[in-house]
């Protein structure tokens, strides 16, 4: 009779272990009023786009270093970072966010380079109700407040500008374009493109279409050589802009060429050189004109990564610290309702790397920043102007 | 005028499908494997060459045979490693050998990924010939012309390597008959191993001129391999003319179509020939190696 009674006791003395176990991982990761808030972070170091990815991260986790060196957050609190690799492919993820948003200790997530990426994961996060800050994808309309606000420069703004600066500047007669057409994110920016250079009297000769997996640009070269423009825009995916460039040059086109923000990372430079010289493209990070807040950033980055930072570097910093600001307003109770809350009630931003930026529903707008930039032939970057092979 | 410049552009393409589908020709009429890890050894055959130019300042000359060297270094190893386990089991693995080439595949692009950064890259200017001919109103890269010239001889070797000397006779009654071919004196394994060499340096040729005159990543391959694999399936499997003539044809009726009728729809046009192709004669137009005994 004795054994039943202990096996009893035993059982009672498990069941009471596990449940207070259970209760303290619960309030470990409750992430409310304790040491650590911690945020989701769906990364790209693998996959087609981890030249970027890679960069994105850096600035991320640079800031989130920072941020917490500086108790940001106020009282000792830290912001731990909970890094989940989704390699850009919608599928993977998913599955990433999905982990993410079951654990509720998770009061904020960061995401999504491509627009389907970021497509496929919002629905999955805004479901949870975990409020998630998109840090790269371009595609029109992809936030939705308040669970899916969006950090990203919109480099829709930034090639209008460019488009109108080069109207003004180097005055072309005509104008051809270029345009990954199977990715809307850049069927987009090709039309941002198209409308700053609408109604100038520049002649519009039309566009050469190109699909992402496109690796041969000799065809399209050809097509756009033939339609004799001024000027090239193009509007691609990097490695098609770079080889589209690089297809042009070789083959004698000596006009100006201009494309979006993609072709600013240093790999971009490596990859094709000084065939890169004298193209301007729009960034909204250029450590050589940036606010003091931007100037630290590009010295710490520096410091750490032994590069300068470009563009996606600056977008994943602004994320973490949009992220960690919604934190520390969310107040001693940061749960996801709460920094959902305090993302929305975010309107404007001082002293960021951009300068000040504000928010119209839930889009991150830094037109102040924009910076029209170029390669010089040995590898910098600097201030474009119509000159040499460009005005000509 | 653009008509000749895009037939000329469509030409230079061809030539690097046309040394492709040679490669992928060996291997399917030699070991009748559908390797669908193929694509990879351009990917290498383009590293290897990248690296011999770019980090050893080697001349372009010598980073092409590099990349042949790097592309039969991988063929030989993914032959050994993926295939000749299944050989030695004995009757037909087509399905295993399927399996075993796609998870190569993704394994070596993982590879190229992490060894790459997954970044762009290019050969450094001045290390390619950059030579430009103008003939009438066409431009004409000297790299398309080396593209082309490569294309033609490496064609003509192995046919005639095939066609004319004892190796490849050797080769060829492996491909037939491997019990047969024993009996007869010669060794199986030399045969295959020779053969995936000669697939990975033609493959790897083929990455190197693909990647000369323009940027690429570690998914070089998979481009190429779609479109090596209509262009043998046209030609027809067991010869390399076969193989080449596909590749050509492949390489202008995508820029022309994309020229003429419709960028977006090159890749359907492509494949819309193969099924035609298929339909019309199954054995390829060089009526060779009958695509059931796979």
């Amino acid at each position: 009779m004795a054994r039943p009674t202990v096996r009893r006791r035993r059982r009672a003395a498990l069941a009471v272990a596990t449940a207070a176990s259970l209760l303290l991982a619960a309030a470990c990761d409750s992430g409310t009023q304790s040491g650590e808030i911690k945020i989701g972070f769906i990364t790209a170091t693998t996959g087609p786009v981890a030249f970027a990815g890679q960069t994105f991260g850096n600035g991320t986790q640079l800031a989130i270093d920072q941020l917490n060196q500086e108790d940001y957050l106020g009282g000792g609190r830290k912001i731990k970072l909970v890094r989940k690799e989704g390699a850009e492919n919608p599928a993977r993820a998913v599955e990433q966010a999905k982990q993410l948003a079951g654990d509720q200790g998770v009061v904020g997530a960061i995401c999504c380079i491509l627009s389907p990426v970021a497509g496929a994961v919002k629905p999955i996060t805004s479901a949870a109700k975990l409020p998630l800050d998109i840090y790269g994808a371009t595609d029109l309309g992809l936030e939705d407040p308040p669970y899916v606000v969006r950090t990203t420069t919109l480099p829709q703004d930034a090639n209008r500008s460019l488009a109108r600066k080069v109207v003004a500047q180097a005055k072309p007669a005509s104008v051809a374009y270029a345009v990954t057409q199977d990715n809307s994110g850049w069927v987009s920016q090709l039309k941002s493109f198209q409308e700053g250079f609408a109604g100038t009297g520049v002649r519009d000769l039309g566009t050469v279409n190109t699909l992402a997996a496109q690796t041969d640009f000799s065809g399209a070269a050809g097509q756009l050589m033939a339609k004799n423009p001024e000027a090239v825009v193009i509007a691609a995916l990097q490695q098609s802009s770079i080889s589209l460039i690089k297809a042009l040059r070789s083959r004698g086109y000596r006009g100006l060429i201009v494309t979006a923000e993609t072709i600013g990372s240093p790999g971009a430079f490596k990859a094709a050189g000084q065939t890169l010289a004298d193209v301007p493209f729009p960034v909204y990070f250029f450590a050589g004109k940036a606010s003091a807040q931007g100037q630290k950033f590009a010295q710490s980055y520096k410091a750490k990564y032994g590069t300068d930072p470009d563009d996606y570097a600056a977008q994943g910093y602004m994320a973490a610290y949009m992220m960690a600001t919604a934190a520390k307003n969310a107040g001693k109770d940061v749960t996801r309702e709460s920094v959902t809350k305090a993302l929305s009630n975010i309107k404007s931003l001082d002293g960021t790397i951009y300068g000040s930026v504000r928010f119209e529903n839930g889009q991150l707008h830094a037109p102040d920043s924009i910076v029209h930039i170029t390669w010089t032939k040995d590898g910098r970057q600097t201030e474009w102007t119509p000159s040499g092979r460009s005005a000509s | 005028m653009l008509f000749v410049q895009q037939l000329i552009n469509g030409i230079a393409l061809g030539a690097v499908y046309a040394l492709f589908a040679v490669g992928f020709g060996v291997v399917f009429s030699t070991m009748r494997i559908l390797n669908l890890a193929q694509g990879v050894y351009a990917t290498w055959g383009a590293l290897v060459a990248y690296w011999a130019v770019a980090e050893l300042g080697l001349p372009f000359a010598v980073a092409c045979v590099a990349g042949m060297a790097g592309g039969a270094l991988t063929a030989v190893m993914v032959d050994q490693v993926a295939f000749q386990p299944l050989r030695s089991r004995g009757g037909e693995q087509l399905l295993g050998t399927i399996i075993t080439s796609v998870a190569l595949w993704i394994a070596l692009r993982e590879v190229a990924s992490l060894a790459t950064g997954a970044a762009p890259l290019g050969f450094p200017p001045g290390t390619v010939p950059g030579g430009l001919l103008h003939i009438g109103g066409v431009r004409v890269l000297t790299t398309q012309i080396i593209a082309v010239v490569c294309a033609v001889a490496v064609t003509t070797l192995i046919h005639l390597l095939f066609r004319h000397t004892r190796l490849g006779a050797a080769i060829r009654a492996v491909g037939h008959d491997r019990g047969a071919a024993m009996l007869g004196g010669v060794n199986p394994r030399t045969a295959i191993l020779t053969a995936a060499a000669l697939a990975g340096a033609a493959t790897g040729l083929a990455g190197v001129l693909y990647a000369d005159n323009q940027t690429f990543t570690f998914a070089l391959g998979d481009g190429l391999l779609l479109q090596g694999f209509a262009a043998v399936v046209i030609g027809g499997m067991g010869d390399a003319r076969g193989a080449a003539f596909g590749g050509f044809m492949i390489g202008i009726v995508q820029v022309l179509s994309a020229q003429y009728i419709s960028n977006s729809f090159q890749d359907a046009i492509t494949f819309g020939l193969l099924l035609v192709v298929l339909v019309a004669r199954p054995r390829g137009l060089f009526r060779t190696v009958e695509l059931g005994r796979a």
